[in-house]
């Protein structure tokens, strides 16, 4: 049994709030005190020191045929952030896009132990599966993409019943392994297949004549009743446009009340005022989020420096091709599931845009009242790699140190904004709600985002220094599952994760209609289409020809 | 309603909680009867083989499930042996040499892995047998215009097939066919395309030869470039302005293309073709379907990618990595003397070493395929699909298929993971 002695515990989901208090982990678990010191075989001195639950990435894109094509059209990235191998860890490289060892890596040394890929494509599962298999120590888990495929169309167009749309969901989860559903533009990304440029709320596709408000209320009552915890994970419709706030508000109305998450918020919260049509949506969107208690939300940060955006919106990725620097950019037409757009950008504080992005997201941190219902991502990478999370907290958490970053922006940028007038300090609380507590209410993981007696003990503990930044960026130590695989910041000890997944029952007759579809439509029957074990074998760097077992 | 479940990898748990309601019981959809996928070309076609070689439709997978003669046997210098000895030879060969090549890589998911994880550990050099063509894929991804499409979703959408190459018919035989066999009705507009078959002809609205020799590609599509652009349809040639006029109606534009020559020309030819998709999609929709090889070469790379994040020709050296797609070229290397061994690993087209003057090297090898002349080592391995079982990425990137075992190993071969954690095990100081 493994003792942390005098923390300062930050635990919301059961209420704890910076208590000096001990913690004991047996058999991966957190548990009780024992009645003799004896049973205790290690202890760690944690006095002065912050104790949270493993960090929860609830939007990061670590998975799939996207990633690939971004290390393929960014090999600068993978050139300039290599990493050398280490008595424990591989060689690999990148920060936007790290290899998968990498990523494993990456993450944990930033006290982070889960990260959920949001786009995972019907035809791509097996690829974000395997990929996940070879990223170390983390948990995994994926939410799958619907609302552009062909066959979900057709059953709308032809006004199939709601309890067909259930069950069709209810198999997606089970078939491809996900823990939840995602929607990127609804109907847009299959329009943009018939030659549609753009998509409103209540446009319909012109193969189709189905609407995205359509599909979205299919899915989100589908959602709903097969008791999923975590709603529709929505990338609303026109990412990125100016005056965008408009359809992201209407996006709210149309899911009459029902639960939904709407994802990197920040591309979906721009107002058109001002000479240069481009403006701040936040305050206006918090406000409706405030008092919408069905909605939750990550903010999707955009910090300053390269980058790469991959996204499964080919319709507004091409739209937004001339931003791309440097000057590549590729689309993909999917497998009739989705697309994908893939090109860099550099985010540059003396940009008027870019600048007021990045005002943008902070203004959403910091005017949606409710930490339980707002969680910290850059939507990496498309806001920013998630190396920056520490500094994002920093902001979050410092005004003086806002104040200063605000100077160097583009002088414009401000006016439009709201940010400078905005106070609100987070707490360390707070931070342990929105990087933690939050993602594992909102995704139904109970053993996960608490250090309550029987979660799993993925527990990361923190210096407490004033400089946020350096604070969350290196953690004392890290505990995977029990057992310590960071120190001072770097890797000490590999293991695999595990892969996060939800199994909801169904109604079985959908079966046969998937199954007459997947060989007509993909020329492939049903049994090589579902994800088998052959997805979840162990990863490069846990077999034999890396490590001795 | 629902159970929530974790995977470790490797094996299975599944979690009891009071949350939990009866799920179901079935593998959604995964016992219905098994189409057998056939892992000879990119394409990964399923019921490529029934009872009898000889109907099949596809001269490659007859040629790829032609039994050879058994030759399961291990060898070292010519000699049979068991396969630790061979395992322990080659081991051997890869601990004494610095700067050991690690090429061919025609395998599955877990045999790129593992060839990975191996070059790691004896600083190797990472390569696949097509490893220029990949490279001109990546070069020419960078640059900013590459609109692609996958097999089923050209399928469905696409009313016109440009198709662009002279021997893709070679290299994919069924693709015509998959991608005239449901969907939309369509055109078929062939440039330089060889034979098409009769199937995939009988299945199209109309046929259009703008082009017949791979000489005349280049101005042929230099041709449809002006017409689109100039609006006028080229009027002063009549045909011209029939096909521009196709291709301007089409609302979905499939360019089927495998071009042929030197680098240098296909990429200049590459580029034509991507500025024509580009200029397409302004007003309406087109995407490229690129017909690349098979030989496990798009599994390498979308494997290489992760692991390494680069499309392979990448070198260890001492808990290092580094990238050059010229550097690294196999044949590059083996020329110049830059490595020191060679092993190769070819258990789909069983297909031999190159030369490797003065490079002592060891063969991974189909088992039912003569070992290669020269080699030190021969070590038989099953081919995914035949004696072995594995997972694939089709040509077109995006999907990948498990591959079944058969039938029962021909003698001592094992998957060619397994083959390499054994010689891994053999570069552990003793």
């Amino acid at each position: 049994m493994i003792r942390l002695h005098g923390g300062k515990v930050y635990d919301p989901r059961n209420g704890i709030d910076g208590k000096v208090m001990d913690l004991y982990l047996q058999g991966g678990k957190i548990v009780a005190a024992p009645k003799g010191a004896r049973a205790v075989s290690r202890s760690y001195d944690l006095r002065g020191m912050v104790v949270m639950p493993g960090g929860i990435d609830m939007h990061t894109h670590i998975g799939g045929g996207k990633n690939n094509l971004a290390r393929m059209l960014l090999p600068e990235d993978q050139h300039q952030h290599q990493r050398h191998a280490g008595e424990h860890t591989v060689c690999g490289g990148g920060k936007v896009v790290p290899t998968a060892p990498a990523c494993g890596y990456g993450y944990a040394e930033l006290g982070y132990t889960t990260c959920f890929e949001p786009a995972m494509l019907p035809a791509n599962a097996r690829h974000v599966h395997m990929e996940f298999a070879d990223i170390p120590i983390i948990d995994k888990g994926a939410y799958v993409l619907l609302g552009n495929d062909d066959f979900l169309l057709q059953m709308l167009a032809r006004k199939a019943p709601q309890r067909q749309v259930q069950a069709y969901v209810g198999w997606a989860m089970n078939a491809y392994r996900a823990q939840a559903v995602k929607v990127v533009n609804p109907g847009g990304v299959n329009a943009f297949k018939y030659n549609q440029r753009k998509m409103d709320l209540d446009q319909a596709n012109s193969n189709y004549g189905v609407t995205p408000r359509q599909i979205l209320l299919a899915l989100s009552r589908a959602v709903k009743d097969l008791g999923l915890p975590h709603p529709v994970h929505l990338h609303a419709s026109n990412l990125g446009a100016a005056g965008n706030l408009a359809t992201t508000l209407d996006t709210i109305g149309a899911v009459e009340g029902l639960p939904l998450h709407l994802t990197h918020l920040q591309f979906h919260s721009y107002g058109n005022e001002g000479k240069r049509g481009f403006s701040s949506g936040a305050e206006k969107l918090a406000e409706v989020i405030n008092r919408s208690g069905n909605i939750s939300t990550d903010v999707g940060q955009v910090m300053f420096g390269q980058t790469i955006t991959a996204s499964a919106d080919t319709m507004r990725q091409y739209e937004l091709r001339q931003h791309a620097r440097p000057r590549r950019w590729l689309s993909m037409d999917i497998e009739c599931d989705a697309g994908c757009g893939v090109q860099p950008t550099m985010y540059r504080d003396a940009s008027f845009v870019h600048a007021l992005q990045w005002a943008i997201g902070l203004e959403l941190f910091l005017l949606i009242d409710d930490p339980w219902r707002v969680f910290l991502s850059t939507d990496h990478p498309n806001g920013a790699a998630f190396a920056c999370y520490p500094q994002l907290i920093h902001l979050l958490m410092d005004s003086a140190y806002r104040a200063e970053a605000l100077k160097e922006i583009h002088k414009a940028a401000p006016r439009y904004s709201g940010l400078a007038q905005i106070g609100r300090e987070y707490s360390l609380y707070e931070i342990a709600i929105i990087t933690r507590a939050g993602p594992a209410r909102s995704l139904g993981l109970g053993q996960y985002g608490h250090l309550g007696a029987g979660a799993c003990a993925d527990i990361s503990v923190y210096r407490d220094l004033r400089n946020r930044t350096d604070m969350f960026g290196k953690p004392a130590y890290v505990f995977k599952d029990g057992e310590l695989v960071v120190e001072d910041g770097d890797v000490v000890a590999v293991r695999a994760g595990k892969l996060h997944s939800l199994r909801p029952g169904y109604d079985e007759d959908i079966v046969k209609l998937v199954a007459r579809d997947a060989y007509a439509r993909r020329g492939v029957r049903l049994a090589n289409h579902v994800i088998g074990d052959e997805a979840s074998q162990p990863g490069m760097w846990l077999s034999g020809a890396l490590h001795e077992s | 309603m629902f159970i929530d479940c974790n995977i470790y990898y490797g094996q299975e748990f599944v979690k009891e909680n009071a949350l939990q309601m009866p799920h179901n019981k079935n593998n959604h959809g995964g016992s219905e009867s098994v189409g057998r996928i056939c892992p000879f070309c990119a394409l990964l076609c399923e019921d490529a083989v029934g009872g009898n070689l000889a109907k099949l439709p596809c001269a490659v997978a007859r040629k790829g499930y032609q039994r050879g003669a058994a030759v399961a046997a291990p060898m070292v210098r010519g000699e049979e042996c068991s396969i630790e000895r061979a395992c322990r030879e080659a081991g051997a060969l890869l601990r004494l040499a610095r700067r050991p090549l690690l090429a061919g890589l025609d395998t599955d998911v877990a045999g790129v892995r593992a060839a990975v994880g191996l070059a790691q550990r004896c600083n190797g050099v990472l390569d696949h047998m097509h490893g220029d063509a990949m490279a001109s894929y990546a070069a020419l991804m960078r640059e900013a215009r590459w609109f692609s499409a996958t097999l089923a979703e050209l399928r469905q959408r696409a009313d016109l097939l440009l198709c662009i190459g002279c021997d893709f018919d070679k290299t994919q035989p069924l693709l015509l066919q998959r991608l005239m066999k449901s969907g939309r009705k369509k055109k078929l507009m062939l440039l330089a395309s060889g034979n098409v078959p009769a199937a995939a002809r009988a299945g199209a609205s109309s046929v259009l030869r703008p082009a017949s020799a791979p000489s005349q590609v280049p101005e042929a599509i230099d041709m449809m470039l002006l017409g689109l652009k100039s609006g006028s349809g080229g009027k002063r040639d009549a045909t011209w302005g029939r096909h521009v006029a196709a291709l301007r109606q089409a609302e979905y534009v499939g360019v089927i293309c495998k071009v042929s020559g030197s680098v240098t020309a296909r990429l200049a030819q590459m580029r034509a073709v991507m500025g024509l998709v580009e200029l397409l999609n302004e007003k309406g929709r087109a995407a490229i379907y690129s017909v690349t090889d098979g030989e496990g070469a798009m599994t390498a790379m979308q494997v290489g990618l992760w692991l390494t994040g680069f499309p392979l020709r990448v070198a260890y050296d001492n808990g290092t990595m580094r990238h050059d797609p010229v550097r690294y070229a196999s044949a590059n290397l083996l020329r110049n003397r830059e490595v020191d061994a060679m092993l190769w690993i070819s258990a789909t087209a069983g297909a031999p070493p190159p030369a490797h003057p003065g490079v002592p090297a060891i063969a991974l090898s189909r088992a039912d395929r003569p070992p290669a002349d020269g080699v030190e080592v021969h070590i038989p391995v099953a081919t995914p699909g035949l004696g072995g079982s594995g997972v694939l990425f089709r040509g077109d990137s995006t999907v990948s298929l498990p591959l079944k075992a058969h039938h029962r190993p021909l003698g001592q071969e094992l998957e060619v993971s397994q083959a390499l954690g054994m010689l891994a095990s053999q570069l552990e100081p003793s």
